[in-house]
């Protein structure tokens, strides 16, 4: 199969097993595991078991390859954490946890998926949101244009069929859920970018490291609302088994094919791709709500407000991808003095839009890999800041027009 | 992959395509940009040892089209 075929394919595979998963979340919160802490336990205590035992199994070699090399090739095998990771692991977990916690409330209350799956997109604005206010920045047209469309679209995708606006749902997911994934997102943004014995992290041991921390912290949050809801979880984890093990392994497959997917391709074109989850669910709830309607709520829905739950998804959909293509790429050609390297190499790296610094030998002293949202940013956030570091004597820009990156 | 470089190269006017498409396949070629200003392309590569880099330029040599090649190995880099 073709790399770019692959990398579409475990895009919109890994959409399409969120959103299997996510109507398989409200089937069995309805029918067999009616109180949602019940559920969300177990399925994390069968979810982190299933996962550990498949990873370890997929550690053994088969021939002349493990295939978990296949999914990571920078995996080494599990490993223990290092105290270095020990904090961001920790936030990521509590994070995971919390918004864990808002998405079973959400599902409770709603019982429609496209609804749930339209708000979590709306972490997006966060993210960029929270990055405007760390740079104390103004924002590019694209940066508005995005927000925008995600926020409207994703009013609009969770209108409910009576037609009116579900606020309280809404309320949790901006609060709750998409508070606690923006903790999970950056203290896994931060965790990929480090090393452990001079490798790069791992996507495995990380996903496997988390779901440990985030199983923790979610049953003390559990135990915290309702101790018995602790030892009946625990009940549960056994007696059904079998059917956490199928929507864990589901939601294993999303993460590890979504994982695989950033290996071949630029993170935000799969998160693009990703976001369609959006779009899959509206034909998926209206399906489902006909094969099983004591289950799913009726969602006999008039063409005006299916179609404004539609364009609700593709405004997301194009929002987020919008922001995916809008990108300006450069290469930072440098002539350092003599004796000024090691500190302006760390003064470069701290310059926001600088994604790669490396010291080379030859003609020139520093390439800069630079990756940027806007040409106008170019020069406020980095050509400005260059020109202040001391140890710069001279340097070339040079605008990439067009990347070809190959695995 | 221990030994990483930069290597940067003039191509021949009209020969563009045609480089590219025979650079991206080579072995230990991770990525190809096409660039505005003093160099075409800049291409990224690793291999495990010094003598698989000069290997490569060798074969990078081999392509028609390429006039100059300007090889920046890569001593240190954050991240």
């Amino acid at each position: 199969m073709r790399k770019k075929t692959l990398f579409y394919f475990l895009g919109f595979f890994s959409a399409l097993t969120s959103t299997v998963m996510t109507t398989m979340d409200i089937y069995v919160s309805a029918i067999i595991i009616p109180n949602p802490w019940i559920y969300g336990l177990s399925s994390f205590i069968v979810g982190t078991l299933v996962s550990w035992m498949l990873m370890m199994a997929l550690t053994i070699k088969v021939g002349w390859i493990k295939p978990a090399k296949m999914i990571d090739p920078n995996f080494p095998g599990i490993r223990l954490i290092s105290i270095e990771e020990l904090p961001f692991h920790i936030l990521a977990g509590l994070g995971n946890s919390i918004s864990t916690a808002g998405y079973f409330i959400v599902i409770f209350m709603t019982k429609d998926t496209s609804t749930v799956l339209a708000f979590s997109q709306l972490v997006v604005i966060y993210l960029l949101l929270g990055e405007q206010l760390i740079e104390k920045d103004t924002p590019t047209i694209a940066e508005i244009q995005a927000i925008s469309m995600v926020t409207i679209g994703g009013i609009l995708a969770s209108i409910t069929p009576e037609g009116a606006l579900n606020l309280q749902a809404l309320m949790v997911v901006l609060t709750v859920i998409n508070g606690g994934k923006l903790m999970q997102v950056l203290a896994l943004r931060k965790l990929r970018t480090m090393r452990h014995k001079g490798l790069r992290v791992d996507s495995i041991n990380i996903r496997l490291w988390n779901l440990i921390f985030t199983t923790f912290f979610f049953a003390i949050i559990t135990y915290l609302i309702d101790t018995r809801v602790f030892i009946n979880s625990l009940n549960v984890s056994i007696t059904q088994f079998t059917v956490l093990a199928i929507v864990m392994l589901l939601a294993l497959a999303a993460n590890l094919s979504y994982i695989r997917a950033l290996g071949i391709g630029k993170s935000s074109i799969v998160q693009a791709v990703v976001s369609s989850s959006t779009i899959m669910g509206i034909p998926i709830s209206i399906a489902l709500s006909n094969a099983y309607p004591n289950v799913y709520p009726q969602l006999t829905l008039s063409s005006v407000i299916f179609f404004l739950k539609f364009s609700g998804a593709i405004l997301i959909t194009l929002g987020i991808t919008s922001l995916a293509l809008s990108e300006v790429r450069a290469y930072i050609l440098i002539k350092m003095k003599k004796g000024r390297i090691r500190e302006s190499l760390s003064e470069m790296w701290k310059i926001k839009g600088i994604e790669k610094v490396s010291f080379v030998a030859g003609d020139y002293d520093v390439i800069l890999k630079v990756k940027t949202r806007s040409i106008g940013k170019a020069y406020s956030k980095i050509v400005r800041k260059l020109e202040k570091i001391e140890g710069v004597e001279d340097y070339l820009w040079m605008s990439t027009l067009r990347e070809i990156e190959s695995i | 992959m221990r030994v990483k470089a930069y290597i940067l190269i003039n191509v021949k006017v009209g020969l563009m395509k045609e480089v590219i498409e025979r650079i991206k396949n080579l072995n230990g070629v991770i990525s190809v940009a096409v660039t505005a200003g003093i160099y075409d392309l800049v291409v990224r590569v690793e291999v495990p040892e010094l003598k698989d880099l000069f290997h490569l330029t060798e074969r990078i040599h081999e392509i028609e089209g390429i006039e100059k090649t300007n090889t920046h190995v890569v001593e240190y880099e954050i991240p």
